[in-house]
């Protein structure tokens, strides 16, 4: 296995941030690590990256204990923080070439890889300015480029579109897709339940410092045997509308939030009619309705009975 | 290495202010505390010529050259009111018949009269005890240069030929001193206000420089919280490299700013920083290494620049004056502050560097205070590594 994380726990003084995980990860994918804020995914990373120890667990990469033997893993380690770690007074320029010496770069090889990354994070005819001048989007950016100059084996990205704009995290998002093209591992961590679906081959979802769930999508949708959702927004909610709806054969679930009608039920064609009809019935109006296809923001709701996002 | 300690001094110019600020800050106080406390205070005294020829003029003239006492000319009896009134400390009576004493090799018939005995006096005496020998001496060699010539046969203008050969010989003496007794006298009087210069210029020298070393380390912090230490960590480079740079960096700011300022104070204060200027040098980067060393324990202990900024200046400050560079702990009678001195590096710097400067020590002689302050450094090396462990 390339990466094997196993009964992994960090606690800070009386907060669990990290309370026993195991996962893998393998060669060549790209796996995100889903979770609200402070769910953990910032310490289990740390870790995996060597800069800090856990209380307990093991962490191997390509068989060797990282936890004991942290240089096994740092010059494959490509690790892009959640917060922008750049110098701000020198220029995008000499801080790429900060990093890549720092990884063992030099001469050609060094000015010949930061053409190629500034090309890919689109900041080239930037590089000679200081970074302090740059907009929180090219930051970012460059922030990635600072981490992919080496060629590592393996990429964590810690949050790398939060509070972006929408072109520059299109931007991250397809420069991910690119690199780990390339033949990079990556791991990615976000609470964004898109990002997570667009670009990850599987998932890991993370609560309070325990892994909930883990796998591709669909399995993931499996998981809580999801059915589509409608939800609709009624006049008034009475228990004889509710009972009627019950009644239906192709409905599974009902439940209710504030003036809404949450539904999980076999979302076809002649559906609709009859539910209208029962609607018509029980002469209440139809305010609104809202589809909803089953997603990993659901399954996290289902799992924790939280939203993933507050 | 050499990469992340390139970075570091690069990164410098981004304190260049400070530095800057600190290395200014040095000069411009030594020069204020050192001409308003030394220097400018000169007594004043009266001079009587009841000898009025022209070798008691000559005397006078080379009394009102000396900078060290304002004198003037007066009566017997306007002197004599003017001391007793105590607006000069003294005067100089030139007796009638002090031309002939010269002349005649005898005593010379010269005294000081006063009200009382001080320090001042006793300086005055000394003075005028240099500038007679060094008058008579001069007087009486140009009288012989004279004899001597006609003595030969050759015919001179006997009075023109004496005072040439004098001012030949006083010009020679101005900067020569050759004699014992004068020049002692004058290192005596002089010594007030040029120690005065040397123990500010040093002292406030090495005070702003802690400043400059303590906020350059502390430039950690600023790393920590713009993530880039956490970055560097995780990479292949070893974390004592790391450390490492920003020792060197940290050290290389703090001697260039001492370095600047030994050379002003020797171009603009006069400074005479004694006959081998390295030793000097070396006793201020043992200073700036132990410094250094302290900068990163404090930057181990406090959290975020903003508490740095807030409890640097108390540490610094206190050592400094417990260290002696605001005053000479000569004036300080209290043992537990002598023994607190004792702690500081700054008290170790400033006495060596200071007697380096008066009795040319060599490097040997200076191996105690060197030794020590590279101990200081070290152990304050060892505690800060200690703490950064534990911040992990
Ligand atoms: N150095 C620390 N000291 C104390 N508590 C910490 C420390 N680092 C993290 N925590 C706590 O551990 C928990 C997990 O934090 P972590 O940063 O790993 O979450 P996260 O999933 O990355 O969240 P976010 O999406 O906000 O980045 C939080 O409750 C946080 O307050
Ligand atoms: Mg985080």
């Amino acid at each position: 296995m390339f990466l094997e994380i196993k009964g992994l726990k960090k606690y800070f003084k009386d907060v669990k941030a990290v309370d026993g995980i195991d996962f893998n990860v393998k060669e060549g994918e790209i796996i995100g690590l889903l979770g609200p804020n402070g769910a953990g995914k910032s310490t289990t990373i740390s870790m995996i990256s060597t800069l800090i120890k856990p209380n307990s667990g093991s962490i191997y990469y390509n068989g060797e204990d990282i936890i004991k033997k942290p240089k096994a893993i740092q010059q494959d380690l490509g690790f892009v923080p959640q917060e922008v770690a750049l110098y701000p007074t020198l220029s995008g320029l000499e801080n790429l070439k900060f990093w890549g010496k720092i990884y063992g770069l030099k001469g050609n090889k060094l000015n010949q890889k930061i053409e190629e990354i500034s090309e890919i994070i689109g900041i080239t005819d930037r590089l000679k300015h200081k970074v302090e001048k740059y907009s929180g989007g090219m930051k970012r950016r460059l922030n990635i480029g600072a981490a992919l100059l080496h060629e590592p084996k393996i990429i964590i990205l810690d949050e790398p579109t939060v509070g972006i704009d929408p072109q520059s995290r299109n931007h991250i998002l397809n420069s991910v897709k690119e690199i780990n093209k390339k033949g990079s591992t990556v791991i990615y961590t976000t609470h964004y339940m898109e990002e997570a679906e667009t670009l990850c081959n599987r998932i890991c979802i993370m609560d309070r410092g325990k892994m909930i769930a883990s796998g591709t999508k669909d399995e993931l949708l499996d998981l809580i045997n999801a059915n589509d959702r409608i939800e609709l927004k009624v006049e008034k909610i009475n228990n004889s509308l509710i009972q009627e709806i019950e009644k239906l054969d192709f409905v599974s679930n009902v439940k209710t939030k504030d003036n809404n009608i949450v539904i999980e039920w076999e979302g076809k064609n002649g559906n609709y009619s009859k539910l209208m009809n029962v609607l018509a019935q029980e002469k209440n109006k139809l305010l609104s309705m809202d589809v909803k296809k089953p997603d990993l923001e659901y399954v996290f709701l289902s799992l924790t009975g939280r939203a993933l996002r507050d | 290495m050499l990469n992340m300690l390139i970075l570091k001094l690069k990164l410098l110019k981004d304190d260049k202010i400070m530095i800057i600020i600190m290395t200014v800050m040095a000069l411009v106080l030594t020069f204020v505390f050192s001409s308003s406390m030394g220097g400018t205070y000169k007594p004043s005294v009266v001079i009587v010529d009841n000898d009025n020829t022209e070798l008691s003029e000559v005397l006078i003239k080379e009394m009102k050259n000396n900078n060290l006492f304002s004198s003037s000319v007066e009566s017997y009896d306007d002197a004599k009111s003017l001391i007793e009134e105590g607006k000069v400390i003294g005067g100089v009576l030139i007796k009638k018949g002090f031309s002939e004493s010269i002349e005649n090799k005898e005593d010379m018939n010269i005294s000081i009269f006063k009200v009382k005995d001080s320090m001042e006096i006793y300086q005055l005496e000394n003075i005028l005890k240099g500038i007679l020998y060094k008058f008579s001496t001069s007087y009486n060699t140009a009288k012989m240069t004279a004899d001597f010539i006609e003595d030969r046969g050759i015919s001179i203008n006997r009075e023109q030929e004496i005072k040439d050969v004098y001012e030949l010989s006083a010009d020679y003496w101005k900067y020569k001193n050759p004699m014992k007794i004068s020049s002692q006298v004058i290192d005596v009087t002089n010594e007030g206000s040029y120690d005065e210069i040397i123990h500010n210029l040093i002292g406030f020298t090495l005070f702003f420089s802690t400043f400059t070393i303590v906020f350059v380390g502390g430039d950690i912090l600023q790393e920590k919280k713009q993530n880039t230490w956490q970055r560097k960590l995780i990479s292949p480079v070893s974390k004592v490299s790391i450390m490492m740079s920003f020792i060197i960096a940290t050290f290389i700011a703090g001697f260039a700013q001492t370095l600047i300022i030994v050379l002003i104070g020797n171009y603009m204060f006069g400074v005479d920083w004694g006959p081998d200027i390295m030793v000097v040098l070396i006793l201020f980067a043992a200073f700036v290494f132990a410094v250094t060393c302290m900068g990163f324990t404090i930057a181990g202990i406090v959290k975020t620049h903003e508490q740095l900024s807030s409890i640097v200046p108390i540490i610094l400050v206190s050592s400094a004056m417990l260290g002696g560079c605001m005053w000479p702990l000569e004036i300080i009678t209290s043992k537990p502050l002598l023994f607190l001195a004792n702690l500081t590096p700054h008290k170790w710097a400033l006495q060596t560097i200071k007697r380096t400067a008066a009795f040319g020590l060599d490097v040997k002689q200076v191996l105690t205070a060197t030794g020590v302050l590279i101990f200081m450094g070290i152990i304050y090396l060892l505690a800060g590594l200690k703490l950064a462990q534990r911040n992990n």
